[in-house]
């Protein structure tokens, strides 16, 4: 009994630095956040210390009766950027999994070299990487040149400022989240289970489908999960490959905050965000345990 | 040594033709994993490969069950040939070190997996299921986890999992090594009964040579990609083809020596300064051979008993170990070379430096062709 | 806006954003450490000539640190979130008037200096300081079009302007709700202020039918004009550095239908640590030969009289640079607009969303 107080105490004081850590850096945020999700805008930002519905009823399209009439606007907008985030999440994954398998069949010295390519663009800031999409993705940049030199088109294509645009870019930033995850699963990956599979006479598709797949799973998930979340928050991408064309949830944010100052509503609107990440890990959890507990 | 000493005459169900298969090593060498193997196995057999790591013997099991490819050779299984076979296609399963269970899988979906994906329907394969786990001693555990069991019940999931498919042979990769002494030797008695109710061939790799003498029909003993002789357990352990298979398998007292006479009943084998006889009759005069004697070949001479009709050493002891019922003497010769014994019965009356008569017949001395 | 002297505006478009992300979240943000003879100064990005800092600095022997912002509401945010330690800002006039009635700024008197029978009043457009006795006046410049001679041999208006996209060549705008709303407005005929809600609407279905046609919103035009990617784009009076190196290619206008005009002013904090150092630099900084030293290196406006003398030809008697009078006269600055920026705000995403 001693002892078992004694491992609490133990537990108690190892856990303290992460708790007051995520107390401090998320939850205290996040509670300010919360906030003033619920007060009226100060005229000159900031806010105003006293209760206020809107902000809610405003993005779910109501009027607040003064200036503005019913306009489900940001929904829509909540809506094309999960679309975005979904899309980002598809594409890397088509991406990164059949090279992930690649580069976990390679020779340790080249799979090392490879991993140090893939976590290269980490050692730039990322807004200049994206410029050196502007420059890629312009009229007259590198893609153009290259698929008029191959003779695939004679005007050049629109490709700065359109959505495609903004999807180069986000899967370019996020490959290594959704690499790394499932990079890691592949490795640990027991190469005897596959061969088991083929041995007791599955085909190739059924091996991958039966003991593969479920094997790396749990890197796909986690590599969607860290690409997804981002991207529906991401407001860099579309400010410099979007212009003003590719609108997201996190830049109505960044507006709110900055030349609205309107940060209560800016505050709404990451919570809402917020909401749709925690709802989707939910069902993701719940289906874990629900597998779990199947077993 | 050669096949052409197979003791069974069906023994063409798997054939192996001049298989070869060379590693390149990062540095740049070339490892001749397989070099010219031949063999020849009969449809209910329990053969075993055995030889050190590095002997070729997991590769030869590994090109059988379709991972590895061969560079060059044949090989066929009841009159088909294996090679055009992709793995998932070969009549053979495998037992794998590891296990290789399916994490994810109940041991039910384990062992029903290959059923299922060869289109079994469900009623059948639930019964299938059963009985497989029932031979193996662990009915009524299809619902646990692999992660569930200890290191031995995986063992015999893996062992249900393979036969459940009817395999024309069953591969088994040195299945045994990760499990206890008492464990081993229990599975190593209840593998040979499986196998005998089965009637199927068992390919069994191990580097364990008490485990290949124990459970066999026959062993392959493989060495640097050869095959340095294949043959009954007891061929093997008494007329060793060659130097390598004497010293691999059990302890052995090798000579080296020269024919200095011969006639209808045997030789004399001249080897430093001892003349030993055998009652080897295919010996010419001055052909060089190795003479080996197992340790367990001689018995003790004291005053009481008599050396008639046997052959003599004399030796010094230099140590004693009580083995069980034996002991187990170390001696020198006069030569200076250390020979082991084998010998029952009392020896505390023996002390260090005290010289000693071994006694031993001729016809077990085994001569050896020397090679140069 | 106005960031003049650099192509990477749209990189600190971003910058601004990411550094509120941390000013709101951090309440204490640092400021460099304070000594006896020092001055603190936070400015917009490249807006200022690294040499009229190195002459104070001879000069007085006050050590000049240098922090920059990428916009009016990155400084604020920051200075709400309790930065200290800053001496002047540089807040557009809007802005002033905002700090103004947030009690941020310090009252200076610099109208008292002997200097300021300088300063244009014209230039005194805060409404809260009409007399000059916080801030002096620092920069100013319109919003016209910038364009690429070699597509377009010669534009007046922002009629032609948006006519351009149906004879096949690019328009860019900027990446900015405040100009790209004001324009609409202009093109109505209405004030870059206005706040009723029917002009707003009108501006809204104007931006929204432009929307197809415009290829680009950003502020990273100018190396896309110089490449012709882009025919024509609107920007600041700064892209007239580039039309001075390469006059061939490129030329700036204020179009005639009137344009949008930024200006900044010096300002004091409240919080100013070092107060009489800031008072000498604004009052440094009201000698003709310095603030003529800056205009020359940013090619930008001047509030300073006698300093327009002492400017190079090029710019001293270009047209984009110093307007005439009835040129002047159609140029709008932006005024704080209250709670009326809810109405842009609203207009803004309607036109960024539209497809």
């Amino acid at each position: 009994m001693r002892a078992l107080s004694r491992e609490t105490t133990a537990l108690t004081l190892l856990l303290a630095p992460v708790t007051l850590f995520l107390a401090i850096f998320f939850l205290i945020p996040l509670g300010i956040m919360a906030v003033y999700s619920l007060l009226e805008p100060g005229l000159y930002g900031g806010v105003e210390w006293s209760f206020y519905h809107w902000n809610y009823g405003r993005i779910l399209g109501w009027a607040d009766g003064f200036i503005e009439e019913f306009d489900i606007v940001y929904l829509q907008v909540l809506g094309r950027s999960m679309g975005l985030a979904a899309l980002t999440v598809i594409s890397t994954l088509l991406i990164c999994f059949p090279v992930a398998f690649w580069i976990s069949r390679l020779p340790a010295k080249q799979k090392n070299f490879f991993i140090f390519l893939i976590t290269l663009p980490f050692f730039t800031s990322m807004i200049v990487r994206l410029y050196a999409w502007v420059l890629i993705l312009r009229d007259s940049g590198f893609a153009n040149q290259l698929l008029e030199w191959l003779g695939l088109i004679s005007e050049p294509l629109d490709l700065m400022f359109t959505g495609t645009a903004v999807i180069i870019g986000m899967v370019y930033i996020f490959i290594p989240f959704m690499f790394l995850p499932i990079y890691s699963s592949i490795e640990k990956l027991d190469m005897s289970l596959v061969q088991a599979s083929q041995d007791l006479g599955a085909s190739p598709f059924t091996t991958f489908r039966r003991i593969v797949l479920p094997s790396v799973m749990p890197g796909v998930i986690a590599g969607c999960i860290l690409v997804f979340i981002p991207s529906l928050g991401n407001f860099v991408v579309p400010d410099l490959l979007g212009g003003a064309r590719v609108v997201m949830i996190g830049n109505l944010v960044e507006q709110q905050f900055l030349y609205a100052r309107n940060w209560p509503f800016g505050a709404a609107l990451s919570m809402v965000i917020i909401a749709v990440m925690m709802l989707l890990m939910a069902v993701y959890l719940f289906r874990v345990v629900k597998a779990d507990s199947n077993r | 040594m050669s096949i052409a000493f197979s003791h069974n005459p069906a023994s063409d169900y798997l054939r192996v033709r001049n298989a070869v298969r060379h590693f390149n090593t990062p540095e740049g060498g070339v490892v001749k994993a397989l070099d010219g193997i031949n063999l020849n196995i009969g449809q209910s057999e329990f053969i075993t490969l055995l030889g050190p790591s590095g002997c070729g013997k997991t590769t030869l099991l590994k090109i059988i069950a379709g991972f590895e490819r061969l560079d060059s050779g044949k090989i066929t299984l009841d009159s088909q040939t294996l090679l055009e076979l992709s793995a998932h296609r070969r009549p053979v399963n495998t037992v794998f070190q590891s296990y290789a269970l399916f994490p994810h899988m109940s041991v039910g979906d384990n062992v029903g997996y290959g059923l299922e994906v060869a289109g079994v329907k469900k009623p059948e394969r639930v019964q299938r299921i059963g009985e497989a786990l029932e031979m193996v001693g662990l009915a009524g555990i299809e619902k646990r986890l692999p992660s569930q069991l200890s290191g031995g019940q995986q063992q015999r999931v893996a062992l249900a999992r393979a036969i459940v498919n009817r395999p024309k042979v069953l591969l088994l990769d040195e299945p045994l090594s990760a499990l206890d002494r008492h464990l081993r030797m229990k599975m190593q008695i209840e593998l040979k009964n499986l196998q005998t109710e089965l009637g199927i061939c068992f390919l069994f790799v191990t580097h364990d040579q008490e485990e290949a003498l124990t459970m066999s029909d026959r062993i392959v003993v493989l060495n640097g990609g050869k095959v340095e002789q294949l043959g009954t357990p007891t061929e093997i352990y008494h007329r060793p083809a060659s130097r390598f298979v004497a010293d691999f398998i059990g302890e052995s007292n090798v000579f080296e020596g020269k024919v200095v006479r011969f006639d209808d009943f045997g030789a004399d084998v001249q080897c430093g300064e001892l003349l030993i006889r055998t009652e080897d009759r295919n010996l010419i005069t001055g052909s060089a051979v190795e003479v080996m004697l197992r340790p367990e070949q001689f018995t003790l001479l004291d005053s009481s008993t008599s050396a008639a009709g046997q052959q003599v050493l004399t030796a010094t002891l230099e140590q004693a170990v009580f083995v069980g019922s034996d002991h187990q003497l170390v001696c020198r010769l006069a030569s200076g070379q250390q020979i082991s014994a084998l010998v029952r019965g009392h020896c505390h009356h023996l002390q260090v430096g005290q010289p000693l008569q071994l006694a031993y017949s001729s016809a077990d001395v085994h001569t050896i062709p020397a090679v140069f | 806006m106005k960031v003049l002297n650099s192509v990477s505006a749209g990189c600190q478009q971003l910058t601004r954003s990411l550094t509120l992300a941390c000013a709101v979240s951090a309440a204490a943000v640092s400021a460099p450490v304070m000594a006896a003879e020092e001055l603190n100064l936070y400015n917009w990005g490249d807006y200022i000539n690294p040499e009229v800092l190195t002459r104070f600095t001879a000069e007085t022997g006050i050590k000049v640190n240098l922090d920059t912002y990428g916009s009016n509401e990155e400084m604020l945010a920051k200075l709400q979130a309790g930065a200290t330690g800053y001496d002047i800002v540089f807040p557009s006039v809007h802005m002033q008037d905002i700090m103004s009635h947030l009690k941020l700024l310090h009252k200076t008197n610099i109208n008292q200096s002997a200097g300021f029978k300088n300063i244009d009043p014209a230039h005194l457009k805060a409404k809260t300081d009409p007399k000059g006795e916080y801030c002096l006046p620092y920069a100013w410049g319109s919003v016209g079009i910038v364009y690429n001679k070699e597509l377009v041999p010669e534009l007046n208006s922002w009629n032609e302007f948006f006519a351009l996209p149906e004879q096949g060549k690019k328009i860019a705008m900027l990446d900015d709700m405040r100009e790209d709303i004001g324009i609409a407005l202009i093109l109505q005929g209405e004030s870059v202020n206005s706040v009723d809600r029917d002009q707003l609407k009108a501006a809204q279905a104007f931006l929204i039918e432009q929307k197809p046609n415009v290829s680009a919103f950003t502020y990273d035009s100018i190396p896309m004009v110089q490449s012709g990617d882009i025919a024509a784009a609107q920007w600041y009076v700064g892209a007239m550095m580039y039309v001075l190196e390469d006059p061939e290619k490129l030329a700036y206008v204020i179009p005639e239908e009137g344009a949008t005009m930024y200006q900044e002013n010096m300002c004091v904090l409240n919080s100013a640590p070092n107060k009489s150092n800031a008072k000498a630099f604004l009052e440094f900084f009201m000698k003709p030969e310095i603030a003529a030293l800056n205009a020359a290196q940013q090619a930008n406006g001047t509030a300073n009289k006698a300093a327009v003398s002492l400017l190079p030809e090029n710019l001293r008697a270009n047209p984009a640079v110093n307007p005439p009078a009835e040129v002047m006269d159609k140029l709008q600055i932006f005024e704080d607009l209250g709670k009326g920026l809810k109405l842009y705000d609203r207009v803004w995403t309607k036109v960024r969303t539209a497809s």
